[in-house]
């Protein structure tokens, strides 16, 4: 009965699927976006595709946080979309690797009608055009304000008001923050800060781009500034504060348009406003803002790139642009004539927008300004977050940058020594294959008197597992091998062989000793609790409860779950508002109005430094003690009950039970729990990649995070091979100690 | 089993479980409620959201004295920017306003409007305030896009003159509903990553029955040199760990142009070293005089596998199948690694990348969650004896 009701689950869900599935059509150009909605962006190609019957478009649309790795993974795939949207960050990335078609005889002639060319400009070639614009603005709360005592319709124009304006919002009370901050994600820190700097003057980089401007007066105003904002803001990640606004319990925040969709959606009675950004004084600086935006871009892979210009052209049409930004109401256009639609007169706040973009300022263009960006956004935090003084986290980015252009400076050529280690691999291939067979012929041999019908029937009865073993098993451990002695650039696809300077620089890599503490740390962490709980239910189990299925079956559901469904679930739990913090305060409650027995963590469990990692440790611990329990129970039931019944009449206690039957007998599961438990302890990635991406600042990197990091984010394939070769060593050498170690205490006790 | 037989402790350690089970539980079992939820989660309960209120006090409402020439004029509206599919009923607080018709509706994003008749729903004998009702699938929701309502409006449906009076207008949200699972399955990619498990699931499940016989009954029935070496070597197999692997993998792949196809997920996992060794333990324990009649008999070895050895296997290969396709099903490293678009991904991958442009929309990334962890737990319950035994009989032999 119970397997007839999971088949017809099953077909259900199956039934839902297929029918899904069978919408398959042809396509001809892949076009991937992040900004645009499905509905209106659907009947914008609709009408192209009503205009250019010959082209089929499919669109894909990509979510932010890992939209960026999914490019770069299609390009090196080979399978990149032929348009594509890019984040104005983002596009430094692609150019510079020369991935990007040169569209300068296209776009030309309509230059002058467009904004924001700027990130997609490089030697006076343009790689891409603009296609929405966005920057940021200073959303105020007027009723807080009128609750405050300020001017609803005064809002700060200078960054002494913003500070006092804050000051006085924060006084009202519990669970009302003046201001916000954003931390815990990598864009959103600099974001916030840098247009501070830039209006008081500051500046990142040189004019020539080769050295940090960062350790300079203004820059560290600016710094102090936001500093002197901490006591009275909220920290947390951009959406948390952009929800607190909307519930009223911010009074400004400094965000982007999308607030103008997101408030209404979720507030209607808000009674809000916009304003330029503040300046450091009336008569000093502009109100300068962050430019960001979204660009369209051709893939030099792409088969159908006239197809693709075509549609591109289509797209920035400014009809077919102010489609969208009405459709989205979070977006501005990049046509500078549409200032003029009526739209932008029936909607002040936009309006708003629009005029603060033209002192917005966008980041510099350098190949790696990914990398100095999380230099600034890891400064912010440590300021904010850690307490650090503004003069030493400035300096501390001044010296990472120029550590960057460094790096940049010297990435020469990649030299022709690939052919000499292609050669070395053949030779030494060669060699091996002539051992093995020698060796094979050998064993044959002695094996003179079984006909070689038996053993080739033998044999073919294992190649399946053979063959793909040696494709998949046996020839990537070779590659990899390889690999780590080599400089590999996953977008180029150039090679060439380095010796032992991955390991190298592996090993000295400070954020690889931090990677490697947090794995340790995570592996102690856990191990002992998951065996100590598991072996605690299980004798629990043990004796004669009834529900015996019950038990086992609750308690082996988290194991069977998708460790990704866990993630999700336990994000979920340990949000501002989640599960856990609301049994806090309900526990907090019992012990009378306003008492603190149990203090949350300020912003969130997972944007904590020093909680993030340890509630990762909890999630995990909770979902696999479960299997050990039930290793437990069954070495717990090979022990008869007869020598429980011949010792209890010989006068032991339960304790002595325990100690002289129970715990020899479990020894050797126990040695497998403690071993296999360490090795995945020592492997976590997926729960680290869906929850907190290794933030807040890096804190929870583990060894293995670290290697995607290496590889996939910084393309350096070589010293992420080399990271995992490290990894195997570490595991096997841990594995040793551990067998050692109880093979000690079996000889003693 | 006990060892002591006590009444009491046993009510302890009965509590004390299903304490331990509770907490096991509780998240999945928030899971699921969540998922089923319109608006709010399990800790903000939102029953309902207030469009406008004009006002504290009962005098704060709206009053609005018209003089219309034609139908369809607009005698007051407001903007909601809202799912209607969520909410249950449109309620508020009303005064007949004169001899004309009036019709109340809605409008898209898009421009498209739905209107109905207000007297279907007034008692027109009261003269004075009265509480109106109505449930929102009366407003027409399949002529207009539900999912983005843009407006509220209330229009005259006829020419005429009078004083509009309304109040407190709320909408009544739903307290369970599956639009979640419709929208991340149907109009969402769910149903596609849905499929995309299943066949490689499946396919998996059967290629390692299959295969992983034929080399367990090699290893266990046949001589021949180099045995010891191999089947060594499949164990140290098991000790590769995946990330050393993860790079070449790719590397591997894309020369194969494998990459972002099925081949990539289904090939490398069809035979897995770990059940190799659960059914060679098990074959061993088979008595051979079945085999070695059939043998004599003249029936060669591959028919001796598929004919004699694999139905009295039938106990290890369910453990076997059970396992892989739950394993499978589960996996995340690999899929999000070789694949690259909506078409190929897998459940756990798509879940991991579902992240909403606005706000973290907790109850369709539970929705998601729930699609991905029901089967296997279908899976698990219905045959919970078996995966049990598999893993005991696996772990006493390491």
């Amino acid at each position: 009965m119970k397997r007839l009701l999971a088949i017809l689950v099953f077909t259900a869900f199956f039934a839902a699927g297929s029918r899904a599935a069978a919408k398959e059509e042809k396509a001809v150009i892949n076009f991937w976006q992040l900004s645009a909605k499905e509905e209106v962006m659907q009947s914008i190609l609709d009408d192209f595709r009503k205009e250019n019957p010959d082209i089929e478009v499919k669109m894909q649309i990509l979510a932010w946080d890992f939209g960026f790795d999914k490019i770069v993974t299609s390009i090196a795939a080979g399978n990149a979309p032929d348009l594509c949207e890019l984040g104005s960050t983002w596009v430094n990335a692609f150019a510079t690797n020369g991935v990007l078609t040169d569209v300068t005889d296209d776009f030309s002639g309509v230059k002058d009608e467009y904004l924001f060319w700027e990130p997609v400009t490089y030697n006076d070639r343009l790689y891409g055009a603009p296609w929405l614009v966005g920057t940021r603005a200073l959303f105020y709360n007027k009723d807080l304000f009128r609750k405050a005592g300020l001017d609803p319709e005064d809002p700060p124009e200078t960054w002494n008001e913003l500070l006092e304006y804050s000051k006085k919002i924060e006084k009202l009370g519990t669970g009302v923050h003046g201001f916000g901050i954003y931390v815990g994600e990598p864009y959103t820190p600099w974001q916030l800060f840098l247009p501070f700097a830039w209006s008081n003057g500051a500046e990142v980089l040189s004019p020539d781009s080769r050295e940090s401007m960062v350790d300079s007066p203004e820059f560290i105003e600016a710094m102090k500034f936001l500093n002197s904002l901490k006591g009275y803001s909220m920290l947390d990640r951009q959406e948390q504060v952009n929800q607190a606004f909307a519930q009223g319990r911010v009074g400004m925040q400094i965000s982007g348009a999308w607030n103008l969709l997101a408030i209404p959606h979720d507030s209607p009675n808000l009674d809000f406003g916009v304003a330029l950004v503040p300046r450091p004084y009336l008569n000093k600086g502009q109100p300068v803002s962050f430019a960001g935006g979204e660009l369209l871009v051709v893939m030099k892979q792409s088969k159908h790139s006239r197809e693709a210009v075509k549609l591109m052209k289509f797209l920035l049409k400014e009809e077919n642009i102010m489609r969208v930004v009405k459709a989205q109401r979070n977006v501005l256009p990049s046509t500078k004539k549409s200032v003029k639609d009526p739209y932008f007169r029936e909607q002040p706040k936009q309006r708003v927008f629009f005029e603060q973009m033209m002192t917005a300022k966008a980041a510099p263009g350098h190949r790696a300004w990914q990398k100095i960006e999380e230099e600034i956004s890891r400064a912010v935090e440590e300021m904010v977050l850690l307490d650090y003084p503004p003069s030493k986290v400035v300096k501390g980015a001044d010296a990472k940058i120029n550590a960057i252009l460094e790096q940049t400076k010297s990435k020469g050529e990649l030299s022709d020594k690939t052919v000499i280690a292609i050669f070395a691999i053949a030779i030494f291939l060669i060699g091996l294959t002539v051992y093995l067979w020698r060796k094979l012929m050998r064993a044959l041999e002695f094996r003179k008197r079984m006909p070689l019908k038996k053993a080739v029937s033998a044999y073919l009865f294992l190649s399946p597992w053979l063959i793909i073993f040696a494709v998949f098993g046996l020839f990537p451990l070779l590659h990899s091998m390889i690999m780590s002695f080599s400089d590999y650039n996953l977008l180029q696809s150039k090679f060439s062989f380095v010796g032992f300077r991955n390991y190298l620089n592996v090993l000295i890599d400070p954020n690889f000793h931090k990677a490697l503490w947090h794995t340790v740390f995570f592996a102690v962490g856990t191990v002992p609790f998951t065996t100590a709980i598991a072996l605690f239910c299980a004798l629990m189990i043990n004796r004669k409860v009834p529900f015996k299925q019950l038990y086992q079956a609750g308690l082996f559901l988290p194991v069977v779950t998708s460790v990704i469904v866990i993630a999700s679930i336990f994000s979920y739990i340990y949000s501002p508002d989640g599960l856990l913090n609301i049994a806090i305060d309900k526990v907090n409650a019992i012990f009378g109005p306003g008492a603190q027995v149990i203090s949350k963590p300020d912003p969130s469990w997972l944007l904590d430094t020093k909680l993030a990692l340890p509630s990762i440790m909890a999630m995990c611990v909770w979902s696999s003690f479960g299997y050990y329990t039930i290793l437990f129970l069954a070495g717990l039931q090979s022990i008869p009950d007869e020598t429980y019944e011949a010792s209890a009449i010989d006068g032991a206690t339960w304790w002595g039970q325990f100690r002289y039957i129970i715990l020899p007998q479990l020894k050797p599961i126990m040695l497998f729990i403690v071993v296999i438990n360490s090795i995945r302890s020592f492997q976590v990635f997926p729960e680290v990649f869906a929850m907190t991406q290794g933030g807040p600042l890096g804190s929870t990197t583990t060894v293995v995070y670290y290697l995607y990091e290496m590889g996939f984010h910084k393309f350096e394939m070589g010293a992420a091979s080399a990271v995992g070769y490290i990894l195997f060593l570490v595991i096997m050498g841990m594995t040793l100690i551990q067998l050692k170690i109880f093979k000690f205490g079996e000889n003693i006790g | 089993m006990a060892i002591k037989e006590n009444a009491n402790t046993n009510y302890v350690i009965t509590a004390a479980l299903l304490l331990v089970v509770a907490i096991t539980l509780t998240p999945l079992f928030l899971m699921f409620y969540t998922s089923v939820k319109a608006e709010g989660t399990l800790t903000k309960s939102v029953s309902e959201i207030v469009v406008a209120d004009f006002g504290r006090e009962n005098d704060g409402c709206m009053r609005v004295p018209f003089t219309v020439n034609a139908a369809g004029s607009v005698l007051w509206e407001e903007r909601i920017n809202q799912d209607l599919r969520k909410f249950s009923r449109l309620e508020f607080r009303y005064k007949p306003a004169g001899s004309t018709d009036i019709k109340i509706g809605i409008t898209d994003t898009l421009g498209k409007s739905s209107f109905i008749n207000l007297s279907g729903y007034i008692d027109a004998g009261v003269k004075d305030w009265q509480d109106v009702s109505i449930p929102t699938k009366d407003l027409g929701l399949k002529s207009v896009d539900a999912r983005n309502i843009e407006k509220i409006a209330i229009v005259s449906g006829a020419p005429g003159s009078g004083t509009l009076y309304i109040d407190d207008v709320i909408l009544k949200v739903k307290p369970v509903t599956i639009i979640n699972y419709v929208d991340v399955l149907v109009s969402g990619p769910f149903g596609r990553y849905f499929f995309n498990s299943a066949l490689i699931s499946l396919l998996i499940t059967f290629g390692n029955i299959i295969f992983c016989s034929m080399v367990a009954y090699a290893f266990a029935r046949k001589e021949f040199p180099g045995k010891d070496a191999l089947f060594l070597l499949i164990i140290a197999s098991i000790m590769i760990p995946p990330q050393v692997l993860m790079i070449p993998m790719f590397s591997l792949m894309k020369n194969l142009h494998w990459l972002n196809t099925y081949w990539a997920l289904i090939i490398p996992a069809l035979v897995e070293p770990f059940n190799i060794f659960l059914l060679r333990q098990y074959i061993k324990t088979l008595p051979k005089d079945v085999e070695e009649a059939a043998l004599i008999d003249g029936a060669n070895e591959w028919q001796v596998l598929f004919k004699v050895i694999i139905p009295l296997s039938r106990p290890a290969l369910a453990i076997v199948g059970i396992n892989t396709f739950m394993g499978s099903w589960n996996t995340f490293l690999y899929p999000f690694l070789l694949t690259n678009t909506t078409e190929m991904r897998t459940l756990p991958v798509g879940l991991a990348l579902y992240k909403s442009l606005y706000s973290v929309d907790w109850t369709h990334l539970m929705a998601a969650s729930s699609i991905t962890a029901i089967p296997v737990i279908v899976v698990f319950l219905a045959f919970q004896k078996h995966i049990i035994a598999g893993l005991t009989s696996g772990a006493l032999k390491g």
